[in-house]
């Protein structure tokens, strides 16, 4: 119970105040470049990774990058940079 | 991205085996294990790059999440440093190769002479291995070039004009030799006149007829001793040779200030040496900027050569030297000695040698604007002949002449 009025007061607060949701909700940030680069912030860690996909682990869920000749160029712990040809990007929940 | 911190301490490329590899990658990231470039090779492995300084931490993580580990490559700085060492005779042998080129590039390959006979030649190379410029010695420690010329110019008497200049790794040395007269009697025939007005005192004639005698006043111009010798009617012509002292008279003025101020070199010295990089002066020895409160300085630049390059380094050579400044102050009897000291050097150096002041007086002296004014007399006793050429064919003739004129007795 007290965890669904913590996820309320959070979209609340994304809505009424111009704090971003990344920030706040703790959601993982995506940034593309082209389909050359995907940068992704408030990862929870690698599932799976292969020349051809990349699962990561998210707070609800998880996300599949699906392409080609994937390369893992940086791995920190809250942020990766894959880079390869991307061709999808998937939210699965869990 | 590349980091230039990995370059530098060296990285190394590996892959891991496992049952499940992503383990190992989450372990390493949670760790805080710096991995990057991780590319999946088959279903149990993949490649990685991991710095080295982090090698050392994988074990546990090996451990842990059951992998094992093969290493690659190793790149970056300390593995270079680590096969320069294994290969130290190469890297020594390559140092020790350059600094020999640059060496031989600095250093004095040939000399070159031109404009001198074989005599002269040998006495030139002698004073320049004296300075020690000859071949094989280092440029570097040798002294510059308007030094050597001024060097040589002194040392040589039979060199009208010494040019030294410098070609790369070649002195180039250019003499204008004096041609000597050779002393031969010179066989055309000449009179000797009076250069100057003077009161003839002596007379030494070698060849040739006197024209005048002691205690006469001459004019400039007037025949001293004459090269015909003989008989009027035929005479036989020589050059005529002698000298012939007479006295002259000579006035100057100069002027003596009574208060003065020179500088004078102490003799302290300091010497700065610089490293000039890309027109940088970069101190190595002699720091201190203002050494003396007077002082003059002066700078020798030497170049570095490599081959026919010039490097954009030289080195610097800065000697400043202590002056004093020295104020005298004469009174007018001091000023008076010191004017006709000086008007005495003056004369002299104007007169032809071996004249000598027999008399000399002040006519006139005033103190005006803080210096004293001299008007000075001198008397000089001197050589004043001077050779004048004739054409021995109208000399017969105007002398034929003049004896027809007479009166036959």
């Amino acid at each position: 119970m007290a965890r669904k009025w913590r996820n309320k007061l959070q979209e609340w607060f994304v809505a009424h105040t111009d704090l971003p949701a990344d920030v706040i909700m703790d959601l993982p940030r995506v940034t593309m470049i082209g389909r050359l680069h995907i940068y992704i912030e408030n990862h929870k860690g690698v599932l799976a990774f292969t020349k051809e996909e990349l699962r990561l682990s998210m707070k609800n869920g998880q996300i599949l990058i699906k392409g080609r000749d994937f390369v893992l160029k940086t791995i920190l712990p809250e942020e990766i940079l894959l880079e390869g040809t991307i061709r999808s990007v998937e939210f699965i929940d869990e | 991205m590349t980091y230039w911190t990995e370059k530098v301490f060296g990285h190394v490329r590996a892959i891991v085996r496992g049952r499940v590899p992503e383990a190992f990658i989450n372990r390493c990231v949670r760790d805080g294990v710096r991995i990057k470039d991780i590319r999946r090779i088959d279903q149990t492995s993949m490649a990685f790059t991991l710095a080295l300084a982090d090698v050392k931490r994988i074990r546990p993580i090996l451990r842990a999440t059951d992998c094992r580990i093969r290493f690659l490559d190793r790149r970056g700085f300390p593995f270079l440093m680590m096969r320069l060492t294994s290969r130290a005779g190469i890297v020594v042998g390559c140092v020790a190769g350059l600094f020999a080129l640059f060496l031989l590039s600095n250093m004095v390959w040939n000399i070159e002479i031109d404009g001198a006979d074989p005599k002269l030649e040998q006495q030139i190379r002698t004073s320049l291995k004296k300075m020690n410029v000859h071949v094989g010695s280092i440029e570097f420690f040798l002294p510059p070039l308007a030094t050597i010329e001024g060097k040589l110019a002194g040392e040589l008497d039979e060199a009208t004009w010494v040019g030294v200049s410098k070609d790369g790794t070649t002195y180039r040395i250019e003499v204008v030799q004096k041609e000597l007269p050779e002393d031969k009697e010179s066989l055309e025939p000449r009179d000797l006149v009076a250069a100057k007005e003077a009161r003839i005192k002596k007379m030494f004639v070698e060849k040739g007829v006197a024209k005048v005698e002691t205690d006469t006043v001459v004019s400039p111009g007037d025949l001293l001793v004459s090269g015909a010798v003989g008989k009027d009617g035929n005479p036989t012509f020589v050059a005529a040779k002698g000298e012939v002292i007479g006295e002259t008279w000579y006035r100057s003025t100069t002027t003596v200030p009574l208060k003065m101020t020179y500088q004078t070199f102490t003799g302290k010295t300091y010497t700065k040496h610089r490293l000039s990089v890309f027109g940088f002066d970069v101190p190595i020895w002699g720091w201190k900027a203002r050494p003396f409160a007077h002082a003059k300085q002066e700078t020798v630049e030497k170049p570095f050569h490599f081959l026919f390059w010039d490097l954009p380094i030289s080195y610097k050579k800065v000697i400043v030297r202590a002056t004093d400044v020295t104020h005298r102050q004469l009174n007018e009897a001091e000023a008076v000695k010191v004017g006709r000291e000086n008007a005495r050097k003056e004369l002299l150096s104007q007169l032809p040698k071996g004249a000598k002041i027999t008399f000399e007086s002040v006519e006139r002296r005033a103190v005006e604007n803080g210096a004293v004014r001299l008007n000075l007399f001198f008397t000089v006793e001197e050589n004043i002949a001077k050779p004048r050429p004739f054409i021995p064919e109208q000399r017969r003739q105007s002398l034929q002449k003049k004896q027809k004129e007479k009166p036959v007795p």
